[in-house]
């Protein structure tokens, strides 16, 4: 029972953290209607960037956080300025492939500006003590990665159901013809809207920073958020929370009792769920369901 | 656009794919150069050629089946992956002749396939990449932990193909063995969709309701598109671990199959002949700069390959901003001027 609960609770708060880097996916996809291929390459540039005024300047950690988030939200804003912009008009296709470019560029940058070497954070973002319940132990990296997802998630969710700009947004991604019509700004949102997925990938993948090792090829987790999304369906940030924490703890649980018979098995879990939810439920767990027409 | 001068007058002259006379002799003169090629190449080229060459043959696959049917799939590799094994295992535990392993490589990749692109029935769009994506991660687990029958992380050993007492074990004779398929696997492509059923991918891809009311089964449609596309990559792939000899799992990693995207992507989607300019221009570009450049200065070495990722990401994205249609619409464009060159009417 207690090997039961250790891995649930790792399951859990695991799953939070996909669920952190499942968010930053949601927000391009529900405010401009584009599947970001590149979302995990741009968790690893939030994590280099906050390592290099953390580990390589030596500044203390929040103020490297904020400065990584400004960084951030830069490099969103000048992706969706020189590459997604020209792209207005185009087939979901193509925007799928640019970002598809997006993710080599970017990991080749990395590659040439941080090269191979592993780098990890040195403190945690707040200090807590690690939580113990019964037997089992939750490190506290892992609590503040619980805290932080539930945070932005909080966050996120305010604004998209309670301010203008999340209205603009969310009736962009529907209809852009139709909310320029109506007096929103759409290039504006467009631009927002990277910068917000800018800093919420930076988050995320600072966080997973500061639980795992931080080298180029951490975006291949990027990869591993992905049947999170589809899920939880692909506009919910309830979806990607409780998506990422079904699927974390599916996976722990695998990966505890399945492994001794099927070594590995814990890797394929979550996309075999993925699979099944794609054929019960097509557009996910919380997701909108489409209605078309010719 | 026909030069002035070119009549047609018959339906059969209308649908022609080589149609006229200077046609037909650059064709038959291309493929008589390309089949001398041996004895002029070294080696090393003829084993990129022949590379190029299954390639391309997979990347049929994935035209038809992204670029015609409009289905995305990121699992092509896995396929591919698929073909490779199925040919290995046939020929060398079945005994099955080459030939024979080929195409029933192809099937067993094809039938695959289809099971893999059955979210597709629920599915489109970006659900449908992430479907493909799931059936990459399944596919090459399967073939990694099925230790008994593919050999695991070990890998497996292609046997090597025999005709006639000929035995396919130089590169000179894997190098004709890949044309003769590509040849008749081009043909075959070109043909498939002039069909009914490659009209009706294109119907399913434009607009699949209005398919559908026209009387359209999208249902079966997308399996025959599936299993289209993936019988290519098998029969790709199964040329390929024979020229390989010898395959592991980690040879079929998932870039390579969002990398048959940026292919048509590059070559131009919806198009057959794209299929040979994307993967040669890709292809070959790569292998200039990670095998040539180390080799003029191996300072480079390092810098090659992290530059190589961004080369690449930078030619699809701009190849997507300014030329979304791909080369093969260039090559089109090259076509109309020189065909009424030096007097444009």
């Amino acid at each position: 029972m207690d090997y039961f609960l250790q891995l649930f609770l790792s399951g859990i708060c695991i799953g939070a953290v996909y669920g952190l880097g499942a968010i930053g996916f949601v927000i391009i996809y529900k405010s401009s209607g584009i599947f970001n291929l590149a979302h995990g390459e741009m968790m690893m540039v939030g994590a280099f960037f906050g390592v290099t005024f953390a580990n390589l300047l030596g500044w203390p950690m929040w103020l490297a956080f904020i400065l990584a988030l400004v960084l951030a939200a830069v490099t969103g804003f000048v992706i969706q300025f020189l590459v997604i912009r020209p792209l207005t008009g185009q087939s979901h296709f193509a925007v799928l492939m640019v970002t598809v470019g997006l993710m080599f560029i970017i990991k080749g940058g990395t590659l040439l500006v941080w090269g191979h070497e592993t780098y990890d954070f040195r403190e945690l973002l707040f200090q807590v003590e690690s939580l113990e319940i019964g037997e089992a132990i939750i490190a506290s990296e892992y609590i503040v990665g619980f805290i932080v997802s539930i945070v932005l998630f909080v966050l996120l969710w305010a604004y998209f159901s309670y301010t203008k700009n999340g209205l603009s947004m969310r009736a962009t991604a529907d209809d852009e013809e139709l909310a320029e019509s109506m007096g929103v700004r759409v290039r504006r949102i467009f631009g927002m809207s990277w910068i917000l997925a800018g800093v919420s990938s930076a988050v995320g993948g600072i966080i997973m920073g500061m639980m795992t090792t931080i080298d180029y090829n951490m975006g291949e987790v990027g990869l591993k958020v992905l049947p999170v999304v589809v899920f939880g369906g692909l506009e919910s940030f309830l979806g990607a929370i409780v998506g990422g924490i079904v699927v974390g703890v599916t996976g722990t649980l695998s990966g505890g009792y399945l492994d001794e018979y099927l070594t590995g098995f814990k890797e394929i879990t979550p996309y075999i769920l993925m699979l099944l939810v794609l054929l019960i439920k097509p557009f996910g767990l919380f997701g909108e369901k489409k209605i078309e027409r010719i | 656009m026909d030069p002035a001068g070119v009549y047609k007058s018959t339906y059969e002259q209308d649908m022609a794919v080589v149609r006229t006379f200077p046609q037909w002799g650059v064709l038959i003169a291309a493929v008589i150069l390309l089949f001398c090629s041996p004895l002029l190449l070294p080696n090393y080229l003829l084993g990129l050629m022949t590379q190029m060459g299954c390639v391309i043959i997979a990347a049929f696959g994935i035209q038809i089946l992204t670029g015609y049917a409009g289905q995305v799939s990121v699992g092509h590799a896995a396929f591919f992956a698929t073909g490779a094994y199925s040919g290995a295992i046939l020929m060398a535990q079945l005994h099955f002749p080459f030939l024979l392993a080929l195409v029933s490589a192809g099937f067993i990749a094809g039938l695959v396939g289809v099971i893999a692109g059955a979210p597709s029935l629920r599915v489109k769009g970006f659900y449908l990449v992430m479907g493909t994506l799931a059936g990459h991660y399944i596919i090459h687990y399967v073939i990694l932990r099925w230790r008994s029958l593919t050999g695991g992380s070990l890998g497996y050993q292609f046997p090597a193909a025999s005709f006639f007492g000929l035995s396919i074990n130089t590169e000179v004779r894997h190098f004709y063995l890949v044309m003769i398929v590509l040849l008749i696997a081009t043909v075959a492509a070109k043909n498939i969709v002039r069909t009914r059923m490659g009209r009706a991918f294109v119907a399913v891809r434009d607009n699949d309701l209005a398919a559908n009311v026209m009387g359209i089964n999208v249902w079966l449609v997308k399996f025959q598109a599936f299993f289209v596309g993936c019988f290519f990559a098998g029969v790709g792939g199964a040329l390929w671990a024979h020229w390989a000899g010898s395959i592991t799992p980690g040879l079929f990693p998932l870039m390579n199959g969002i990398w048959y995207l940026g292919y048509i992507i590059i070559g131009g989607l919806g198009s057959i002949v794209g299929c040979f300019f994307g993967v040669i221009t890709v292809m070959g570009l790569m292998e200039v700069l990670s095998r040539v450049l180390p080799a003029v200065d191996p300072s480079l070495t390092g810098f090659v390959a992290a530059g190589t990722d961004v080369f690449f990401g930078l030619v699809i994205v701009l190849m997507l901003i300014f030329e979304p249609r791909g080369l093969a619409h260039r090559w089109e464009i090259f076509k109309s001027w020189y065909r009424i060159w030096p007097l444009a009417y």
